[in-house]
């Protein structure tokens, strides 16, 4: 994407405004962001300006969300147990290796038997040196973790749940997709799992919350720009006539993890409803490109527990961005084509 | 530190088939995970035991009730 050239008196360029180079964003163009994932859509629907400070601008807390990645090192470690039992493991085989998985991904800075050099392959680490991820959360922490995955297979190990192969006989787990749809944009994404369930095609994801789940909290997944985005995706993909999805969700607490299964279904009238509506949602953010300018959506700051930019755009203009500094770092930015 | 916490101590890469860290984990999970279905909501608890609580537990063995 171009800089921005110069501001205009009906749009004053945003003080807190940096160039997207479109060669360090693959999913940017010079018209704006060409390819969109549930992520940037979320972000562009919940508030434009939030949208410009993660996306355009790269701001991010300085610390990673422990949702995030507590959520992902789960959502990976069942992803990987079912690819693993659609290949033929045995319940403990698979999962005997998703936890030694999981417990690897979250071990720390271990030592490296020398300095790395440039253009080398990196040394290799020293077994027994590093430590176990903090994640400083007194709930979701690494042993919170491998206490859920193992209580959900054991859980599920008797599920009706049954993983789709591909036409090679692959499972349909980790797919990594992207959609050409109208007016050269790009959806794109991450299948985490296709499976059929009484007979039908579904889209299967995995949520964790340190609430109870409930009838709910299920419900709070009608209307939905992911859950609409994986079956929207699901269909076009896997040419599988996918209903909707099962959300398996997780309870995280300190003396236990439990577990609810839910499902979200789509009619066509709904996708093609959400499809437009993300469609008119895109063409409107371009436009905010264009002009470089990106309206508050006051009325969303209090959202989710609070925008977490709030601390941000309640300030003077004049000092945004030295509360941004103070509280958020700016780095490489949201890309949906970078492949999780 | 029970022999759980000390095995989340250490490296994974430094388990072996033998030392049966990893199955001692998940028995040791899937016994906490029946504590739990029978009512103990506490069951699933991996904190480390103060030292207070350690006194106090080391008193039950000695109530003669």
């Amino acid at each position: 994407m171009q800089s921005p050239a110069g501001t205009s008196e009906t749009f004053p360029s945003s003080a807190l405004t940096v160039p997207v180079p479109a060669s360090v964003n693959k999913s940017f163009d010079i018209g704006g962001q060409f390819v969109w994932d549930a992520t940037s859509l979320s972000l562009a629907q919940a508030c434009p300006r939030k949208y410009q400070l993660k996306m355009i601008e790269g701001w991010q807390p300085r610390r990673k969300s422990v949702h995030l990645v507590f959520g992902g090192h789960y959502a990976t470690a069942l992803e990987h147990y079912y690819k693993h039992r659609a290949l033929g493991d045995t319940l403990d085989e698979a999962l005997e290796k998703i936890v030694f998985e999981a417990l690897c991904d979250t071990w720390e800075e271990r030592l490296l038997e020398s300095e790395p050099e440039e253009g080398l392959p990196l040394p290799r680490e020293i077994i027994g040196t590093g430590h176990p991820w903090d994640s400083g959360d007194a709930i979701k922490t690494r042993e919170t973790l491998i206490r859920t995955i193992i209580w959900y297979v054991d859980q599920f190990a008797d599920s009706a749940v049954k993983v789709i192969l591909d036409s090679e006989g692959k499972p349909l787990v980790e797919r990594s997709f992207t959609l050409n749809v109208d007016n050269d944009i790009v959806f794109a994404g991450h299948l985490d799992t296709a499976v059929e369930y009484a007979s039908a095609p579904y889209v299967m994801d995995q949520k964790t919350s340190k609430s109870t789940i409930s009838a709910y909290y299920f419900e709070g997944y009608r209307p939905d720009i992911q859950m609409s985005m994986y079956t929207f995706a699901g269909k076009a993909i896997f040419k599988l006539p996918v209903k909707g999805v099962i959300i398996d969700a997780a309870q995280i607490a300190v003396g236990f993890s439990r577990f609810e299964r839910g499902f979200t279904f789509r009619t066509e009238l709904e996708l093609d409803e959400w499809y437009t509506d993300m469609m008119i949602l895109i063409e409107r953010i371009r436009k905010m490109t264009s002009d470089n300018y990106f309206p508050m959506d006051r009325t969303a700051c209090g959202n989710y527990g609070g925008c977490e930019f709030r601390t941000v755009c309640s300030r003077d203009p004049a000092v945004r961005r030295q509360f941004l500094l103070a509280d958020f770092t700016q780095g490489p930015t949201w890309d949906p084509l970078d492949r999780r | 530190m029970s022999d759980l916490q000390s095995i989340f101590a250490e490296d994974p890469l430094s388990y072996t088939t033998d030392g049966g860290q990893l199955r001692t984990i998940i028995e040791e999970m899937r016994k906490r995970r029946g504590q739990f279905n029978m009512g103990n909501l506490k069951a699933g608890n991996l904190k480390p035991v103060s030292e207070k609580q350690k006194a106090i537990l080391s008193i039950a063995d000695q109530l003669d009730l």
